[in-house]
């Protein structure tokens, strides 16, 4: 009797051990982060590729984070030489600290697009490429072109489209969106 | 080194003169001549296999698990003999939240939530010699070294991003299999219940070292860790208890 007491758990071992086999997969969740700053500013900066000392800048700033109260535009509109060609940067800022570098290192999932209203003759391209396997824009550096006089809006986007970037601004979310006022004359 | 030597010596002499005395190193019939065994037992990995840290290619995210195998050994003489081995070795998983949290932070979403897919394990056939020196009326000390094949998988994951609202299709690792030289040895002490029937202790320690080629699904941006092959040995130790039975 002794024996069969013995031999019980030495069968038994193998039969527990399958059956712990049988387990679920692991699982691990992030849930979102408390406290991440808004994006507050975006400052757009042109230099005309034949003449570096005309550089004109504009400011877009929405410091309220309810976003109720009207965006402030500062440093005036973007006054644009008709006929002329612009090297641009793009800084991003959240309340104080310049983002920039970091949406630069995150250059792989974000994207800035341009889009033009109001009959504005300016064409946006941007000139910088990400690191993904296949290289992608990122808007952080653009060419300006402009065309025959007017004005109107220009409403840059900042896209972030993890794991899903394919050069297009459909997918993902929008986290900052700022319309300047552009003069082309 | 001449330490070693002297050692090593001294223990075979002792081993020798075990030998002579021992009436029969299964403590079985003298006919004896072959034996099966079923083993059970837990096992811990060693080294980067066994490392959780996000950052590290070389991390194999293995935690404890166990082993179950079958072997039969032919005795050539009372004492020596050649192990012939089948196991099946698992591991567990350790380190998921890592990665969702890795990945929460490379892509910089709202959140993440990861999932293994399959497990990492190890089914070997081994072969190599087997010695079993009597110290007691129905005790003995047992000894193995097998070498072999040891076909090898390392568990892979999915992970979920969610931004703004929008969950994206899954980044996966997938499951990745290689076969690679592996070798074991331990021992153990055996004890007789029965004739015909005992039970053995043993400490095992494992060894392979496979190359697995690794696939990704669905990585459409360089960001978050990617790994394309695992090239880092699988070794570790276990505690086992086996069953025997001497025919």
């Amino acid at each position: 009797m002794k024996k069969i007491k013995l031999f019980f758990p030495v069968g038994i071992i193998p039969l527990v051990l399958f059956w712990y086999s049988c387990n679920k997969p692991e699982k691990g969740v992030s849930p979102p982060l408390p406290g991440n700053e808004p994006l507050t500013t975006m400052k757009v900066t042109a230099v005309n590729v034949n003449d570096s000392k005309d550089t004109v800048s504009a400011t877009w700033a929405q410091l309220d984070p309810t976003g109720a109260a009207a965006p402030v535009l500062t440093e005036d509109t973007l006054r644009l030489k008709s006929g002329t060609t612009y090297n641009v940067v793009i800084k991003v800022l959240d309340t104080l600290t310049d983002i920039t570098p970091e949406i630069k290192a995150r250059e792989n999932y974000h994207l800035f697009c341009f889009s033009v209203s109001g009959g504005l003759n300016l064409s946006c391209v941007q000139t910088d490429l990400d690191t993904n396997p296949k290289p992608l824009s990122v808007g952080l550096t653009d060419q300006f072109t402009t065309g025959s006089g007017g004005n109107g809006g220009l409403e840059v986007t900042l896209h972030h489209q993890p794991n899903v970037k394919n050069g297009s601004c459909d997918p993902g979310s929008t986290d900052l969106d700022a319309t300047f006022t552009v003069l082309i004359n | 080194m001449k330490k070693k030597l002297i050692t090593a010596v001294i223990l075979w002499t002792i081993c020798l003169s075990f030998t002579t005395d021992a009436q029969n190193s299964l403590g079985t019939p003298d006919k004896a001549k072959v034996a099966f065994s079923l083993t059970g037992g837990f096992t811990t990995p060693f080294g980067n296999f066994k490392k959780s840290d996000y950052l590290d290619p070389k991390s194999g995210f293995a935690a404890n698990g166990y082993h179950v195998g079958l072997a039969a050994t032919y005795f050539f003489t009372q004492h020596l003999g050649l192990n012939m081995v089948g196991s099946y070795r698992q591991f567990g998983f350790r380190g998921i939240q890592q990665i969702s949290d890795g990945f929460h932070e490379a892509f910089d979403v709202d959140s993440t939530s990861a999932s293994t897919r399959g497990s990492s394990h190890m089914v070997s056939f081994l072969v190599g010699p087997y010695y079993s020196l009597t110290i007691l009326k129905k005790l003995s000390v047992d000894f193995e070294y097998t070498m072999g094949v040891t076909g090898c998988t390392l568990a892979g994951w999915d992970v979920l991003l969610t931004d703004a609202g929008i969950t994206h299709p899954p980044l996966t690792q997938n499951q990745a299999s290689a076969l690679s030289f592996g070798y074991e040895f331990g021992t153990g002490i055996r004890y007789l219940l029965k004739p015909h029937w005992s039970v053995v202790a043993k400490g095992t320690y494992f060894f392979a070292h496979p190359d697995f080629p690794v696939t990704n699904i669905d990585r459409l941006a360089n960001a978050g860790r990617l790994i394309t092959n695992y090239n880092q040995q699988i070794s570790g130790i276990e505690i086992n208890l086996s069953l025997i039975c001497q025919l």
